[in-house]
């Protein structure tokens, strides 16, 4: 059953077109998320949902009910039937915690059940008399969230919800949001910019760019199954290979390889491009003497494994490789190694490929 | 833990309406009471320039033209704005001046200086000017007009420049020192621009004082449009003339004011970063700190020194044997209740005004910035002679020396200083918290009451002090507009003063003071609080 179904939105503000042609099913109780680059509109989108700005053209319905046909029908924010949770958490400056969290409930029920329901809910239950400048920007997020909650929405909006913490705090609150936001059978969408936290959290991923959207799937078929190579390099480091469609797989640089999905036209013959992951790439050393080996050209270490950029000796590939190892990588950067390719790949063809081919998107 | 937290399709989908919530699609959504108040608002600021207007044109060109055009006008003209230009210019350098060495250098006792370079705004012109004059009696005329005036009011320069040095970016100094510019050349590149809107701001309002200002220059013999303006007044209701003059007078604020617009331009002085800056490192006088310290005590001894001084001086020694205080006590009560009427009327008119202007831009808040700024440009005198002619002409008097018309004047005239307090505070509260407001299902009049209101009440608290303050020491409208038998203590100053009663005058100056003291209190903790832009944006 879908929840939230948004048909060919369209937003401008005075001439600067944000949205144009969104269209976007959630389902209830899903969680959602929506990843874009900045500027790509997600946050309009969020607010037109909200019910903060109104839509140029287009519709959104809750419910199976419209709230924004455009010039038709609308229904204030305050009729939606939605919880709000903004970036910076925007709790209100002059009421405790648990007032803020008792803010949209009915005056009988503001001092009642509810609150306390919500405070051992997000684990502070001894902090209902604290206000929101006493609390830790962890703290105020998850009593944003819980204000959010209190009135038991249909839909929950959450805006980037934690780009204003730091990187220690953010994986701790943001297991947290998702226990809550389970826990409250709550269908939510959120918004964000940074595709590790998309992929990690959401249950679906839309992928928004220049005020669309270019794909909706789970973050594992995102991954695997980008639909072109601009939407490949947005949710994580990708290699674009040129190649050439065989019977079963697609001949390249690194040798022919198996294709577990094909975009386009899949003539044999037909050109291609192909996406390689770092993670999918293997090295051998080789003797230091080959005049067109490919050598190392420099290497991040993270810990867990380690990023290497590799300069290809081969003239038709891209110019820089990248490639992840897991733990410590035993070559000093000017090392010369042979590169091989580990399972099957994405392949697409020439026409659907997108429009940044033949390079290595990475980021 | 609750299980039941949310229950999922046991509800319906949107809330159900409460009231008349529009459901067809409107382009702007602007709460109509708002607007209706706004507009109001709008009415009643434009009246006096309305009447000043109709009553021109009812007098026609050729009455006026003879009452504008002789040499009398040229004398004014030539007095107001030569002494305006070169009070506004000393005023600007000695207020940055003394902004600079307490906020940005290690002089002795600065946060001593701080306090008392600023006290003599708390002091009416027309007291300073008394002061000097009842113990330098030959004082007067151009010189004397621009000494007085000067160090009467130097701290509407010397304040929002202290404020905006507060919250300049002291790292923007340190970047100029590290490519290669010396103390001179960074004061002049990097720290006059940061500080330009505020010196720019103040320059502003000592502009617009000097056009209004009345009983200091009476006080000194010195002819200005507002002199003359209340002189034909009190001669026998020479409703043309003071009229023409009037309208001259709004003419010249607004050339201030256009003039003050297109000078600030379009850069802004933006800071990244946090707010909480550290305290910059202050430079060090070395041997210049006697020179400046002696400039402080020069310049506090003046300011402040001679009229308080004076007013202490006549108070012991005036001869005033038999202090009137039940007459002082009287005038203190009408003083302190019309002011307080006026505080609570300017700000609760403010606020529809700010919310509009904040969160609704649009046709309407547009109309609203244009009649406050006309506002801005009507002397007190002006209003206060407009609302009388309406009374006398078209309404057969009524209202006119009643405590609500003067009251309103009162309100009018101050409206644009409770305007900027409260509009710098609905505009520190971020729209985003009414947004989350509302999508946790209140409704908009909910959200103004438990939200704006409550966030906005420190500028409420200092939009209404701002306006008492100003009321209290207020002499030229309320010597127009007086109540028949009443007396303020700015009245019964002025009358005593007038006829050289010097001792029985200064306890109503020193009580006036004294009043006007607790609320300067209250706003200098408010105006320590905002960030500098907010200040100059009048």
């Amino acid at each position: 059953m879908t929840w939230l179904e948004i048909n060919d939105l369209h937003k401008a503000f005075g001439p600067s077109t944000v949205l144009t042609g969104v269209d976007l099913t959630v389902p209830t109780g899903s969680l959602t998320a929506i990843l874009g680059p900045s500027g790509a509109g997600k946050t309009t989108l969020l607010r037109l949902i909200a019910g903060f700005e109104r839509a140029d053209q287009g519709t959104i319905s809750l419910g199976g009910l419209a709230v924004d046909a455009a010039g038709s029908s609308w229904v204030p924010s305050e009729r939606r039937r939605i919880g709000y949770v903004p970036q910076e958490g925007s709790l209100f400056p002059h009421l405790t915690v648990a007032k803020n969290i008792g803010f949209g409930l009915p005056r009988a029920a503001r001092g009642g059940g509810r609150v306390d329901e919500l405070l051992e809910l997000i684990g502070m239950p001894g902090l209902a008399g604290r206000y929101p400048h006493q609390l830790s920007g962890g703290q105020q997020q998850r009593v944003a969230l819980a204000r959010a909650l209190a009135t038991r929405p249909q839909l929950v909006l959450l805006d980037e919800p934690f780009s204003s913490l730091d990187p220690s705090l953010r994986a701790e609150v943001r297991a947290d949001v998702r226990r809550l936001l389970r826990a409250a059978g709550a269908t939510a969408l959120l918004v964000t910019h940074d595709q590790d936290e998309a992929l990690s959290l959401a249950d679906r991923v839309a992928v928004i760019r220049c005020g669309r959207v270019c794909q909706i799937d789970t973050p594992q078929g995102l991954y695997d199954t980008p639909a072109d190579t601009e939407v490949a390099g947005f949710v994580g480091d990708a290699n674009l290979f040129p190649g050439v469609f065989l019977d079963r797989s697609v001949r390249t640089a690194l040798g022919d390889l198996p294709v577990h999905c094909r975009a386009g036209t899949q003539r044999t013959g037909a050109d291609a491009v192909v996406l390689i992951r770092p993670e999918q790439i293997k090295l051998c050393p080789v003797a230091p003497t080959a005049a067109d080996a490919d050598r190392i050209l420099d290497l991040e270490y993270h810990g867990h494994d380690s990023v290497v950029r590799i300069s290809a000796g081969a003239a038709d590939g891209p110019g820089v490789i990248l490639a992840r190892i897991a733990g410590q990588v035993p070559y000093a950067v000017g090392s010369a190694v042979t590169m091989t390719v580990e399972g099957p790949v994405l392949a697409w063809c020439v026409d659907v490929a997108g429009a940044s081919r033949h390079q290595s998107a990475a980021h | 833990m609750s299980t039941t937290v949310g229950e999922l399709g046991s509800a319906p989908p949107l809330l159900p309406r409460r009231g008349r919530a529009p459901v067809r699609a409107r382009r702007r959504s602007t709460p109509p009471v708002l607007l209706a108040a706004g507009v109001l608002v709008a009415l009643v600021l434009l009246l006096p320039l309305a009447f000043l207007i109709l009553e021109a044109a009812q007098d026609g060109f050729s009455t006026l033209r003879p009452l504008l055009f002789r040499a009398l006008t040229a004398t004014l003209l030539w007095n107001t704005v030569s002494l305006m230009v070169v009070v506004t210019v000393l005023c600007a350098v000695i207020g940055t001046a003394a902004a600079w060495f307490v906020e940005r250098t290690d002089l002795p006792g600065r946060r001593i200086w701080a306090v008392l370079v600023v006290v003599p705004i708390g002091i009416p012109d027309f007291v300073t000017s008394f002061g000097w004059k009842s113990i330098f009696p030959s004082l007067g005329g151009f010189a004397g007009a621009t000494l007085v005036m000067t160090l009467a009011v130097y701290p509407l320069v010397y304040l929002p420049v202290a404020a905006s040095l507060r919250h300049a970016d002291p790292a923007q100094e340190e970047v100029a020192r590290s490519l290669g510019l010396g103390r001179l050349r960074t004061f002049v590149r990097v720290t006059l621009p940061q500080v330009r809107l505020a010196i720019l701001g103040g320059g502003l309002l000592v502009g617009l004082v000097m056009l209004s200002e009345y009983g200091a220059f009476e006080i000194l013999g010195f002819h200005t449009f507002t002199t003359e303006i209340y002189t034909e007044f009190l001669s026998g209701f020479n409703a043309p003339a003071a009229c023409a003059l009037s309208l001259v007078l709004v003419v010249l604020s607004l050339f201030l004011l256009t003039g003050e617009g297109l000078a600030r331009g379009r850069g802004r002085p933006s800071r990244t970063g946090a707010l909480t800056a550290r305290v910059p490192r202050p430079h060090r006088l070395g041997r210049a700190t006697l020179l400046v310290l002696a400039g402080f005590f020069v310049l506090v001894g003046l300011a402040l020194g001679v009229p308080v001084g004076a007013i202490v001086y006549w108070i012991l020694h005036g001869g005033s044997s038999t202090l009137p205080t039940a007459s002082i006590l009287t005038a203190a009560g009408h003083t302190i209740f019309y002011s307080a009427a006026a505080g609570l009327l300017a700000t609760i008119a403010a606020l529809p005004v700010a919310i509009l202007s904040v969160r609704h831009s649009g046709r309407v808040s547009t109309i609203l910035e244009r009649s406050n700024y006309l506002v801005l440009a009507m002397p007190g005198l002006v209003i206060a002679l407009a609302l009388t002619y309406f009374s006398e002409r078209y309404a057969a008097g009524f209202l006119y020396q009643s405590s609500t018309m003067l009251i309103a004047a009162y309100a009018i005239m101050f409206f644009p200083l409770a305007l900027v307090a409260v509009r710098t505070s609905v505009a520190q509260a971020p729209a985003s918290l009414e947004e989350v407001g509302r999508s946790l299902g209140r409704g908009r009049l909910e959200v103004l009451w438990r939200l704006t209101l409550p966030l906005a009440a420190p500028g409420l608290a200092a939009a209404f002090c701002l306006v008492f303050l100003e009321a209290v020491t207020e002499l030229t409208a309320t010597l127009v507009l007086i109540p028949t038998g009443a007396q303020t203590l700015s009245t019964q100053f002025w009358a005593f003063q007038t006829n050289i009663s010097y001792g029985q005058a200064a306890p109503y100056a020193g009580l006036m003071i004294l009043i006007a003291a607790i609320p300067s209190c209250v706003l200098g903790r408010w105006f320590d609080r905002l960030p500098s832009r907010s200040l100059v944006a009048a």
